[in-house]
């Protein structure tokens, strides 16, 4: 694992959030708001390779300069509660501890203080609140990634979001599959949103 | 209050970001949107992104049109606006 310690990817973003319907429009949010930041969204579907999945996820927030959590469906609605996203922030705090300029993460939250609750070892770090909503996902991805030159506004983010929302439904149908949350689909998610934000300066 | 970073990484071109992603050239060419431009001469050119020659030219922007629907079906299709609007000048692209 070692060996990708000098492999890290400056504008990609390791997204650490719930394969989850529900989650369905903060999932396109984060991908259009990332996308059109100008930084390369990685999650942990489709890893290839065979090693052991937490090689591999361990390896996957090794290679990227910055990782997001998204902690606000950790609740207990499922049956059993699934602890792999905390897991994940876990792992994605521990990199960055022993190498800070490696690595920075950052937490999203739906409700304020909730986290103060669900996981008091981080009281002292202040989550980003976007209050379920994809407009929230925006903002706070604008507020957290400054860009000295063209920092793209939130009303534009928002148009890749539609782009790319309006298109998900034959991006599936292409596609084969049933859910969003599908490596082929992500790919083509990502790429869609490029295509439309490069669009975006064209039309201006 | 949270922490925020200053990005000066370079945005990563179409080409730089479909293959960071893992996407093949066919696929990439397949996703990219078709341009519908004015040729000097007067023509209109259905013109892939990255490619510098024309894919057809035709002399109608109705032709060319239906072209560039013919190649993309549902993908995004650009043309160069050929009047000055109050939506948008010479110069600038608009959506199909």
């Amino acid at each position: 694992m070692r060996r990708r310690i000098d492999n890290v990817t400056q504008n990609a973003v390791f997204l650490n959030i719930p394969y989850d319907q529900k989650f369905r429009s903060l999932y396109l949010a984060y991908i259009a708001g990332l996308v059109h930041l100008g930084f390369i969204p990685r999650v942990t579907l489709g890893l290839p390779g065979g090693a052991r999945r937490l090689d591999k996820i361990f390896a996957e927030i090794q290679s990227c300069r910055y990782s997001i959590h998204d902690l606000s469906r950790v609740g207990l609605d499922r049956n059993p509660p699934r602890f792999n996203m905390p897991f994940e922030l876990g792992l994605a705090v521990a990199w960055e501890k022993c190498n800070p300029s490696k690595h920075a993460w950052f937490i999203f939250e739906e409700r304020p203080y909730r986290i103060q609750k669900s996981l008091s070892d981080l009281n002292g770090t202040d989550p980003q609140i976007h209050n379920g909503k994809v407009s929230g996902v925006l903002k706070e991805l604008s507020n957290i990634f400054r860009r000295p030159k063209n920092q793209p506004t939130v009303p534009d983010m928002l148009q890749t979001y539609n782009a790319i929302s309006r298109r998900s439904s034959k991006i599936l149908q292409e596609a084969g599959a049933s859910t969003l949350f599908e490596a082929r689909v992500f790919q083509e998610l990502c790429f869609e949103a490029k295509v439309a934000a490069e669009s975006i300066r064209l039309l201006e | 209050m949270a922490r925020a970073v200053r990005v000066t990484t370079p945005i990563p071109t179409l080409e730089e970001f479909g293959e960071n992603l893992g996407l093949s050239k066919a696929r990439q060419r397949n996703l990219a949107p078709i341009f519908i431009e004015r040729r000097p001469q007067g023509f209109y050119a259905v013109r892939r992104r990255g490619s510098e020659r024309a894919t057809q030219v035709f002399s109608t922007q109705k032709e060319a049109v239906e072209k560039a629907r013919e190649l993309r079906p549902n993908g995004m299709i650009l043309i160069e606006r050929v009047r000055d609007t109050a939506r948008g000048s010479r110069e600038k692209w608009r959506k199909l």
